[in-house]
């Protein structure tokens, strides 16, 4: 079902990021989409993720589907130029894949084909518009289609203080050309995703906020230096400091229980990156 | 771990120079920084210098820094030592320590990405210095031993409190001991929560198991040690798993005898070691033990563990306190690094201890034992029923009025212990031993801010724990302006033994004994025939036991001990097998295990010494645990072959077993 069905209905939406596998065994994929296909609405794959190669989303996006698990495929403006990002929309819909996130990808430096040519064809906003093309049955260029496309297009978005103006200008851009909800990168505090719905509050857009679960206080201060977009706050990780490693994993499910009950009333959904820790969502669904 | 005199080592294992030198400057002269350049110097360099922290920088290549962060933690050895993922100088992706893939699993204790200007080096910035020094810092500090500081620093009055292991795995009272230490953990008044060990000698939960756990709520627990149901090997294991777990603060005591309560019958009492020799071990493993294996040299790494033991002063005879006295003297030469008092509340005997300490010169902080008193457990003190801890009748018929109040004497028992703080604090103990059954936290709390709320005033307090014991003993006269002791040390008045005996035994001893002796010089050749020869050899030790049975009920252990204790035997007259000193739990005069039947050990032989002048001989003498390798082997030949504990003393030379083939 589309992700705005979900909401619709008037449900709080919760969807699971799990990383797509490195190389052809998928088993393990399919064991932590098990974990936690019974708490969540929908799976989120990745599309090399964090620029690093991995196998394809759609591959895995389809395996979910045949466990009648609804998948939500990801695609970034960095790896494709618009034949390859048609074609492969092309390829979702023949396969039944129609929850769609478009996002710009990591800097290829970050991760493990750093020679890696960036193309960037298209930015995010055209690929929404090829995309509401599609369902329209044109393509970019607006050739006719044989039929059409039924996707429902949702756009990732930062909420970071440093790059908020220009996000807020890109956001509208991207909403005007048919961008349907809205993912935010991973938050930790509250307040920052208040000022966020606020802003935003004039694009009349669902927004399903993103947090990624913290495994470690050196993870949480290593996501402060090294990734932009993110900001944990001090306090969180003097909570996570100390700990033996069962302790903290409980500390972690604690931070994300406290994370989601504050911001459950203002936004309509939470996307959950639980960081290799799919065992434990469950418990994190169960304690909301 | 080093002991603090030591200089303190950080480990920084990095290809970049440059963060060593960086950790150099941000940890000054105290700090010895050690430098490991790949995966396996770090590895073996972490393993074996024990460094007080890690810090792990660019590993070339690709992934090194990961993979060696990774066995760090996962490491017995090393995974308890705090280790800092150190980026500098990020703007190079190809220099960073962890890519984003490896930053996003880290799970160091911290993570520092320190960024320089171009061209600068990092190690001339006084803005990543201080923040290195500040993170590195912070982890130095989560190590202390805040009990141990406490203890230590004259500034700061200790607090521990005292929670009773009880038997079972699940029930009330093992909850209710992890809830008052979560909640002095939380309050952060209390410095350590000890555990007791078996305690009254019934089967309870391991005190080292719960310790461990008490470790983890973020509070110092305090292992009590008890010999009574422990070998030397257990005592080592039990210490070995402690050190690995990082739990430091040991009680050594000798332990209440086992109780009849015990899984079908009375168990067997094993007081294999003593609390003077198992603070020896303690001191030997905070040294690292040393020792031989097959013909290779092996030392173990150095424990870190703050070991203390106890004293009960409130003993009735002379004999009875100076052996306590004596004893204590050798528990501090031994290692013991605090002291706890035994349960009681005559005021004056408590300040005793502090006498003791300044005129015998030594300088060991005391913690006093506030034990909070309701009638009933008073009235099981009272007709000793709990092994040394004294409630005399004036006690016990004041707490009597006492509960007669409205609230059965609550207010009046909680103030009696804040007054015992503020008295123990004024006159210079170290801190609180505070116990007392069921005892809520927030009691606790309240008896520690009453105590120093009332501080100023101890001097007041006093005469209201003016509980002498009948014809007590005091090792000092009496100031009749505090009502405490005066410098001047009291007569001993007691009457010694007839010396018969002990004069006879010590002309036979310095005949037959003395390797000075002209008999001696005969008498080796003959023991030495008698030992190699396979028929006298049997029959002589079979003659020996008969006549040392009729003499001293002799238990065969052939490692005599006759001569460390007034002649007495310790082995069959001891029911705790002390040889060096009494245990806390005689009364009035009388063995714990006996009493008004049979009189300590240490009583008679005190009196039995007394009559030569040679008591202080208790005090002196070390004695360490009977060597179990001569059990039923005839004493008097391991003697004269230089195989039993008073070789070390004579000097004579071992010759070893020849039976046996060979020495072990």
């Amino acid at each position: 079902m589309h992700i705005t069905e979900l909401i619709k209905q008037g449900k709080f939406v919760i969807t699971c990021e799990i990383d797509s596998p490195k190389g052809v065994n998928h088993e393990d994929f399919l064991d932590k989409v098990d974990m936690v296909k019974e708490s969540v609405d929908a799976v989120c794959v990745g599309d090399n993720l964090r620029a690093v190669m991995r196998c394809a989303p759609l591959a895995m996006c389809h395996l979910l589907q045949e466990r009648a698990v609804e998948p939500v495929m990801q695609m970034n403006t960095r790896d494709r130029n618009r034949l390859a990002i048609q074609s492969d929309l092309l390829a979702a819909a023949t396969l039944g894949v129609e929850n769609i996130v478009v996002t710009t990808g990591y800097d290829v430096s970050l991760g493990d084909h750093r020679e890696a040519v960036s193309v960037n064809d298209l930015d995010t906003a055209a690929i929404i518009r090829a995309a509401r093309e599609m369902n329209e049955g044109r393509d970019l260029a607006g050739h006719t289609l044989e039929g059409a496309s039924n996707f429902c297009i949702g756009v990732l978005t930062s909420l970071a203080p440093k790059s908020e103006p220009a996000g807020m200008e890109r956001l509208e851009r991207e909403v005007a050309e048919g961008a349907l909800f809205i993912i935010t990168q991973p938050v930790y505090q509250p307040d920052v995703l208040e000022k966020f719905m606020e802003s935003a509050s004039r694009l009349k857009l669902p927004v399903i906020v993103g947090h990624a679960m913290l495994k470690s206080a050196s993870m949480a201060s290593f996501l402060n230096s090294n990734v932009p977009d993110i900001h944990v706050p001090d306090g969180i990780i003097r909570q996570m400091e100390g700990h033996t490693r069962e302790d903290l994993i409980k500390v972690s499910q604690q931070i994300t229980i406290e994370f989601i009950k504050k911001v459950k009333p203002m936004c309509q959904g939470v996307h959950l990156i639980p960081m290799g820790w799919e065992r434990y969502v469950s418990n994190i669904i169960e304690a909301l | 771990m080093p002991t603090s005199s030591e200089v303190e080592k950080i480990l920084v294992v990095s290809s970049q120079n440059e963060l060593a030198e960086l950790a150099q400057q941000a940890m000054g002269t105290s700090f010895e920084v050690i430098r490991a350049q790949d995966q396996q110097e770090g590895l073996e360099k972490a393993r074996k210098e024990f460094p007080e922290v890690i810090i792990l920088g660019h590993l070339e290549p690709q992934g090194t820094t990961f993979n060696l962060h990774r066995r760090l933690r996962e490491g017995w050895i090393t995974r308890n030592i705090p280790l800092l993922v150190v980026d500098i100088d990020t703007a190079d992706r190809s220099r960073r320590a962890l890519t984003m893939e490896e930053g996003l699993q880290m799970e160091a204790d911290q993570y520092i990405s320190l960024v320089g200007e171009d061209g600068q080096a990092l190690s001339r910035l006084a803005e990543p210095i201080i923040r290195l020094r500040e993170r590195v810092g912070k982890h130095l500090k989560e190590r202390l031993n805040t009990f141990k500081e406490a203890v230590l620093d004259p500034d700061i009055f200790c607090v521990t409190w005292e929670q009773v292991a009880g038997r079972g795995a699940f029930e009330m009272q093992q909850e209710e001991i992890i809830e008052n230490a979560m909640k002095a953990a939380r309050r952060k008044k209390v410095h350590a929560v000890s555990v007791t060990d078996n305690p009254g000698g019934n089967p309870a939960i391991s005190t080292e198991m719960l310790c461990t756990e008490i470790k983890k709520l973020g509070i110092e627990p305090l292992v009590h040690l008890a010999f009574r149901d422990k070998n030397r090997n257990e005592c080592e294991s039990l210490l070995f798993g402690l050190a690995a777990l990082g739990v430091r603060n040991i009680l050594m005591l000798t332990g209440d005898y086992p109780s009849r309560a015990g899984f079908k019958g009375q168990p067997k009492p094993v007081f294999d070691l003593d609390s003077v020799q198992g603070l020896q071990l303690v001191d030997l493993m905070n040294r690292g033990i040393d020792y031989e294996m097959a013909g290779r040299r092996v030392t173990l790494a150095p424990t870190d563990f703050f070991a203390g033991a106890c004293i009960s002063p409130f003993k009735q005879h002379e004999s009875e306190l100076l052996g306590q006295y004596y004893k204590l003297r050798k528990k501090i030469e031994a290692g013991a690094q605090f002291i706890i008092t035994q349960l009681g509340y005559d005021m004056r005997k408590f300040h005793e201890i502090l006498m003791w300490l300044k005129s015998s010169g030594n300088n060991v902080p005391v913690l006093a034992n506030i034990y909070v008193l309701p009638y009933g457990a008073g009235k099981v003190m009272n007709a000793n029923q709990i092994p040394g801890a004294v409630v005399t009748d004036k006690l016990l018929q004041d707490i009597d009025a006492e509960r007669k109040a409205e609230d059965k004497g609550r207010e009046a028992r909680y103030l009696r212990a804040a007054k015992m703080y503020a008295v123990a604090k004024g006159m210079g103990f170290a801190g609180a031993h505070i116990g007392g059954h069921g005892l809520a936290y927030e009691t606790l709390e309240y008896i520690i801010e009453k105590g120093e709320e009332l501080d100023a005033r101890w001097r007041e307090f006093i005469p209201e724990f003016d509980y002498p014991q009948k014809s007590g003993f005091y090792l000092f006269k009496k100031d009749e302006k505090t009502g405490l002791n005066t410098r001047e040390e009291a007569s001993r008045q007691e009457k010694p033994s007839r010396p018969g005996i002990v004069l006879l035994s010590r002309i036979a001893h310095s005949l037959i004994f003395e390797p000075k002796s002209p008999l001696f010089k005969c008498l080796k050749p003959m023991a030495r025939l008698i030992d190699r020869s396979p028929r006298l050899k049997p029959a002589f030790t079979y003659l020996e036991h008969l006549g040392k049975v009729i003499l001293f009920n002799c238990m065969n252990c052939g490692d005599c001990a006759l001569f460390d204790v007034g002649y007495l035997c310790p082995v069959s007259q001891c029911p705790k097998n002390q040889r060096n000193g009494p245990c806390g739990g005689s009364y009035n005069g009388w063995c714990e295990v006996y009493p008004n039947e049979r009189l300590c050990i240490w009583v008679k032989a005190y009196r039995r010494l007394k009559a030569m002048g040679k008591e202080e001989e208790i005090g002196g003498n070390m004695v360490p645990p009977c060597n179990w390798e001569l059990w039923e082997t005839s004493s008097w030949l391991n003697f004269y072959m230089g195989r039993d504990h008073l070789a070390a003393k004579t000097g004579i030379a071992r010759e070893s077993c020849p039976e046996k083939g060979q020495d072990k």
